[in-house]
């Protein structure tokens, strides 16, 4: 068979083009496997930050996964300076999640918000998707960093990040919480998506 | 290249230990096959790439499809939307699911051509009986796999060619009731209906592809036969690979140049593919005018209709698929094509003629003369394998041909 290069040739050709074709059919049920418009679409969520007192933290559903948005106290803003040697990337600069285009000072890497008392990160750890606890004032000692300055710990594998959600070292979690993108429709209400 | 990828390592190690390079050698490159096979034995490959299309794009769709009657914000039900939902959102959903649909007729028709070849050529004759059996009983698992189906969209041919069928298991004397209750899951089509119908459409394919592998391994046992219908001899018989694997690549070719042509541009058929009235949500308050199932369960329904006794029609029908699966004893001819039994031959394009008027009327709203028609229609559809035992007492056989 093979000796003959005419058919060999309309071998080669015919098997060409039937991988072509077996590629081209694959093509729209892949597609059919990303997400379909209407999920896309639902990735908008609106929320009034002002609702949350002081010192708390509300949970808001984006894409069906939670986004933190915490009022942080001025004392709680405070506590995010003096311990950078224990994190991991103090400055959110490993990859993009972890920043945003509003993040331009050096203030606003360390605040990670757009309004510093409002912080509104991703709630999935980024160590393997579970909801870290929100843990804002409690004592250092057994999983804690000894000088914890209150943040959030996920019980699945024992990341710790800070109230700004900046993950410490020596935990499984490689990045910082995600900032979603989000802005301010007026005073108190933003738009995440 | 196939030969060179057989003799590799690998595949010798993997033929020592499971045979994979004997059975690729047994049953598709030296594969004996009498070398007149024309293309009506095509559809045989091509029915299994329409198998293989409706699983693929079957198992799509249920990504995305939810089996629920209960009623949503517009008033239409979880699954009606669900479908919608496929054709409007989910990217490519459309393509998907006209595949689908239009794959269920293209699998109805494919092997109806397939069947037909099968009695012309008479190749239910022995020694091949039990591949005609398997075969038949694929079709009863096909036709009862698109009933399940058809009802998943909740359309209103859905709702009530579920609520028609369904109620056939009623007509049974004694048990009718309880059986009714059984297969519906409550007192008339509803949810539970849905919901086991659902899980019944996506059960009977397996079913479906184990009746397939048993029907290609009876074949691989007695072989294909061939339009001369005789035994042919050692010269007569060539290799699977490269012959047939080529003409049934050109065969597959060809179908799906059809196949996609309904697909984008005609996936409803004109109403033939997914009936027009099944794109109104299902109203269990309102029976359409004219409820009819779609074309290639439309001779079957046909039959069940001409009998005026609601028990008796079920056995008619019942009886059609009998007929067919006896069809090995019935036919006593020594010789097996048509092509040398001028009286079969006829007889066999009238029974071919009056599936087609069995079909025509099926589809149609009943009117007297319809009803007179399909009455004569299924008479001679019977006529066929009544006449079928005694054909070779008076039928004067063409000489037939020493070797093919």
């Amino acid at each position: 068979m093979g000796d003959n290069p005419r058919r060999s040739f309309l071998y080669t050709m015919a098997s060409v083009m039937g991988a072509a074709g077996a590629c081209a059919t694959a093509v729209p049920f892949v597609r059919a496997l990303e997400p379909a418009a209407d999920t896309v679409a639902s990735g908008v969520t609106e929320f009034d930050v002002s609702t949350v007192e002081p010192g708390m933290m509300a949970t808001v559903m984006w894409r069906g996964q939670p986004v933190f948005v915490v009022h942080r106290t001025q004392q709680m803003l405070e506590s995010l300076y003096g311990h950078d040697e224990l994190l991991r990337d103090p400055l959110s600069e490993a990859i993009p999640e972890v920043q945003a285009d509003w993040m331009k000072t050096k203030e606003q890497r360390i605040t990670r918000a757009i309004k510093p008392e409002f912080l509104v990160v991703s709630g999935v750890c980024t160590h393997l998707g579970c909801i870290p606890a929100f843990e804002p004032d409690r004592e250092g000692g057994g999983d804690m960093p000894k000088d914890w300055p209150g943040g959030w710990h996920c019980a699945c594998h024992g990341s710790n990040y800070d109230l700004s959600g900046r993950v410490f070292k020596g935990v499984p979690a490689p990045y910082n919480l995600f900032i979603p993108p989000y802005r301010y429709l007026d005073e108190s209400t933003i738009r995440i998506g | 290249m196939l030969e060179k990828m057989l003799n590799t390592k690998f595949a010798q190690w993997l033929d020592e230990r499971t045979h994979v390079v004997q059975y690729v050698r047994f049953h598709l490159l030296d594969y004996p096959t009498p070398k007149n096979l024309n293309y009506w034995y095509a559809f045989g490959s091509i029915a299994l790439v329409v198998l293989i299309i409706q699983v693929l794009s079957g198992v799509f769709l249920a990504m995305d499809y939810k089996p629920a009657a209960v009623p949503t914000g517009n008033g239409f039900s979880m699954a009606f939307d669900s479908i919608e939902r496929i054709m409007r959102e989910v990217n490519d959903g459309w393509l998907i699911r006209y595949m689908h649909a239009v794959g269920a007729s293209a699998f109805f028709f494919v092997i109806y051509l397939h069947m037909a070849r099968g009695m012309y050529y008479g190749s239910y004759k022995k020694p091949r009986e039990f591949l005609w059996i398997m075969g038949v009983m694929i079709l009863v698992i096909m036709q009862a796999t698109v009933f399940f189906g058809y009802l998943l969209p909740w359309g209103q041919m859905s709702y009530w060619g579920a609520t028609v069928i369904t109620n056939i298991f009623g007509a049974i004397p004694g048990i009718g009731d309880w059986l009714l209750q059984l297969v519906r899951g409550g007192y008339g089509v509803g949810d539970p209906t849905l919901n086991r119908f659902f899980a019944l459409h996506f059960l009977f394919p397996f079913i479906l592809i184990a009746f397939v592998f048993w029907h290609v391994m009876a074949l691989h046992v007695v072989h294909s036969n061939n339009p001369e219908g005789i035994e042919p001899s050692k010269k007569g018989i060539i290799p699977f690979h490269p012959y047939y694997t080529v003409k049934d690549l050109f065969g597959i070719g060809v179908f799906l140049i059809v196949y996609s042509w309904f697909v984008f541009f005609d996936p409803t058929g004109h109403g033939l593919i997914i009936e027009t009235n099944n794109f109104n949500p299902a109203d269990p308050l309102k029976t359409p005018p004219d409820i009819t199932p779609v074309w290639y369960l439309t001779p079957w329904y046909e039959i069940l209709r001409s009998v005026p006794n609601k028990l008796l029609g079920i056995v008619g029908m019942a009886f059609a698929y009998v007929c067919l699966f006896l069809m090995p004893w019935l036919d006593r001819s020594p010789v097996r094509s048509a092509r040398y039994r001028p009286v079969y031959r006829t007889m066999l394009l009238v029974f071919f003629a009056s599936i087609g008027v069995l079909g025509y009327c099926g589809h149609h709203e009943v009117t007297p003369e319809l009803l007179l028609i399909g009455r004569i229609a299924s008479l001679v559809y019977f006529a066929f394998f009544a006449l079928l035992p005694f054909v070779h007492k008076f039928e004067k056989n063409r000489p037939l041909p020493e070797d093919i």
